[in-house]
């Protein structure tokens, strides 16, 4: 009767304990989940923020909105074709015509094309032709 | 008296002994039901723990991923669709609707008028109404902002309610019009490339064009600008990439925005880029020469006697810059005469023309990417007037985009050129078609007839400083009413540059233009479109990256057949009139 009884409280403590265990590990799982969707939602949520700003960065970059912009807030104009150079030798030489810089005359090859600063503002009253 | 040390039982007996004993077992029982209720959710745990999760894995996972697919084909996001440089033009959001459900509103009074502060664009009226309904549920409003959706949020009336919505967004509006289109409500692609592919968008996939958003915006803008100061319907803007035949900008006004498809008006809608067909006239000269070059192989001197007008059926063929005299080829093509042109393409003969017009694309409708395509009307039946007539762009309408192919054909070394609207690979261009149309002489001879019509002809207006551009213009009267109308024009210009080795082709075509002061009156090409042409060519060379200062006028292979040209002084002071 005694060792039935030492038996039983012993099974009966490993279920309970069991049981604690398994609760235990039901809640954590239930909160690990909510968390995961929690994160999930937030995710998504900044997602679609994501979306929007970009919507919203493509609109306000609309160059039919930029253009209006700058020739009425900065008073600034397409640049004339002649004020293109493609050698930046050329636009050196504007600036310091004395310096080293006008010995690299010799890169002509370069095909980037640079803002030519003087035939721009000799250009600038005379707009669109 | 007893002993602590002894055990003695007590021993029960009668009717408590069979009660205890009776209690006994049932506790036992009561335990056995536990022991056997926790096993089960002992083996359960087991199962799901280990069985489920380590052995036998693949039918649990496979289940959870089926419903995945499931739910991501109905949530599935509309594509976006990019311009060739990585600029958003269509993206899908999500926008939250606005539901009531009128049987829990309280007082819809009071409800309206908070929603109204809120909604400015709501509709007062029919809100009270929709809440005074016995239905369960009525849409209030679309398209809120987050912003707005909060307020409601904080008015807390249980009766509102959200519900998001994909909706279509394009943050250019009008810009890519007809070239993009646009969707249903519901996410059906009406037009355009979203119509075109709709099946690649709806599958979540992103799309990218080969349009430019930077130079569509430059050819949107001066097409408009001739529209407005020549009092024009409509216009039509193209530029094309001469070898792969990527469209890079293409224009069709008057457009509509995007995001109020629904209130475009039937001319806006009408994409006059691909769909419209039209008689492009003189430009057509590009082709029969290019025609008489390659297939008779004469050589620029052959000569044509433009004296006198031609008859042939009901048709009378006259010029409208009339010489009077014998022209050869670059005269023909330089003037534009259609006494020239009519006569090289009776030269060539109707089925070889026929057949070359046909290798160009110009006789079938546009394989193109998207939709809306217009087919060509062409002569039927032909007669031999037809052969004559279409060598100078009578009696044959194409749509512009079809020509401005045709013309890439023709400049571009001889290639066939098949259009598109997505971009090409990169790392293969030139894309170099294997179909060869004319050889590269020819391809050489036109560019410098093409020139020489810039340096010399009509499209003197077209001449960009630095840049070495070549074209054509063509003037045609409209058919009202089976008639040409003298008063009624399409004025058109084609182009290629720069012209020594074309990478861009430019079409602009006018659609009823009117004279003003500054043009004399004329609404001819050479004063509408040629000046468009100039205008988007000079604001799009930094862009393309071209240079400007590398062009030599005494190098200009306008040149070489410069010489054949007579008469030049009086001639060109007569052009300098009309420029048609």
């Amino acid at each position: 009767m005694k060792f039935t009884l030492l038996k039983y409280s012993v099974v009966f403590t490993f279920l309970i304990l069991s049981a604690v265990a398994l609760m235990q590990v039901s809640q954590n799982v239930q909160q690990l989940e909510r968390d995961i969707s929690h994160y999930d939602r937030n995710i998504n949520q900044e997602k679609e923020k994501i979306r929007i700003l970009k919507a919203e960065w493509a609109y306000l970059n609309n160059p039919t909105r930029l253009e209006a912009l700058a020739t009425s807030g900065y008073n600034l104009q397409t640049p004339n074709i002649d004020a293109l150079i493609s050698d930046p030798a050329r636009f050196l030489n504007v600036f310091s015509p004395a310096s080293s810089l006008s010995s690299s005359s010799g890169t002509s090859s370069q095909k980037d094309i640079t803002l030519h600063p003087q035939t721009l503002s000799s250009k600038k009253q005379g707009g669109r032709d | 008296m007893w002993n602590s040390g002894q055990h003695k039982s007590i021993v029960i007996d009668g009717e408590r002994r069979i009660n205890a004993s009776i209690a006994q077992s049932r506790l036992s029982i009561l335990g056995v039901c536990f022991v056997a209720a926790y096993l089960v959710m002992a083996l359960r745990l087991l199962d799901l723990g280990i069985v489920r999760t380590y052995i036998f894995p693949e039918k649990e996972n496979q289940l959870v991923s089926e419903q995945k697919d499931i739910a991501h084909e109905i949530a599935a996001r509309r594509g976006d669709v990019y311009d060739r440089n990585g600029f958003l033009i269509a993206t899908t959001i999500k926008s939250p609707r606005l539901y009531v459900k009128p049987s829990m509103v309280l007082d819809s009074e009071e409800l309206t008028a908070k929603l109204a502060t809120i909604l400015p664009n709501m509709n007062q009226d029919k809100a009270r109404k929709l809440m005074r309904t016995n239905k369960d549920f009525a849409w209030l409003a679309y398209d809120i902002t987050p912003a707005q959706q909060q307020q409601v949020l904080e008015v807390g009336d249980p009766a509102l309610g959200f519900r998001s919505h994909y909706k279509r967004v394009y943050p250019q509006e009008a810009l890519f019009a007809h070239m993009l289109g646009h969707t249903s409500r519901d996410g059906l692609g009406l037009s355009g490339i979203e119509r075109s592919f709709n099946e690649t968008l709806a599958g979540g996939d992103d799309v990218t064009l080969s349009l430019d958003l930077r130079l569509q915006h430059a050819v949107k803008r001066e097409v408009q600008r001739a529209i407005d100061e020549f009092s024009a319907k409509a216009g039509v803007g193209i530029i094309l990439d001469a070898h792969s035949g990527e469209v890079l900008a293409g224009v069709s006004l008057p457009d509509f925005d995007l995001n109020h498809a629904g209130k475009a008006k039937p001319c806006e809608e009408f994409n006059r880029m691909t769909l419209g067909v039209y008689e492009l006239g003189s430009m057509f000269k590009i082709f029969s020469t290019a025609a008489l070059l390659e297939l008779k192989k004469v050589g620029m001197d052959q000569s044509f006697d433009a004296r006198y007008p031609i008859k042939i059926g009901r048709h009378r063929i006259d010029d409208y810059h009339a010489q009077k005299r014998i022209l050869n080829v670059p005269e023909v093509f330089m003037y534009s005469s259609n006494i020239g042109a009519a006569l090289m393409g009776q030269m060539v003969g109707g089925e070889s023309l026929k057949a070359f017009y046909k290798d160009l694309g110009l006789m079938d409708a546009l394989d193109f990417d998207i939709k809306e395509i217009g087919r060509p009307i062409t002569p039927k039946p032909w007669r031999e007037s037809s052969t004559m007539t279409v060598s100078y762009g009578h009696g044959l309408s194409t749509s512009p985009l079809q020509m401005t192919a045709a013309v890439a054909s023709i400049v571009n070394g001889g290639l066939s050129v098949r259009s598109t609207l997505l971009v090409e690979a990169e790392d293969d261009y030139p894309i170099k078609s294997d179909v060869r149309l004319i050889s590269e002489k020819t391809s050489m001879d036109m560019r410098r007839l093409l020139r020489l019509v810039v340096t010399q002809g009509t499209a003197k207006k077209a001449d960009v400083s630095g840049i070495a551009i070549g074209g054509k213009t063509g003037t045609a009267e409209k058919i009202i009413n089976g008639r040409y109308s003298s008063d009624k024009l399409i004025s058109s210009f084609v182009g290629a540059f720069p012209i020594d080795d074309p990478r861009y082709i430019i079409m602009v075509m006018v659609d009823e233009p009117h004279g003003t002061k500054e043009s004399y009156g004329y609404a001819t090409a050479g004063w509408v479109a040629a000046p468009v042409a100039k205008h988007i060519v000079q604001s799009i060379v930094s862009i393309l990256g071209l240079s400007t200062d590398q062009y030599d006028p005494n190098q200009d292979i306008s040149l070489d057949i410069l010489p054949y040209i007579h008469d030049k002084k009086h001639k060109g002071k007569q052009l300098a009139s009309s420029y048609r």
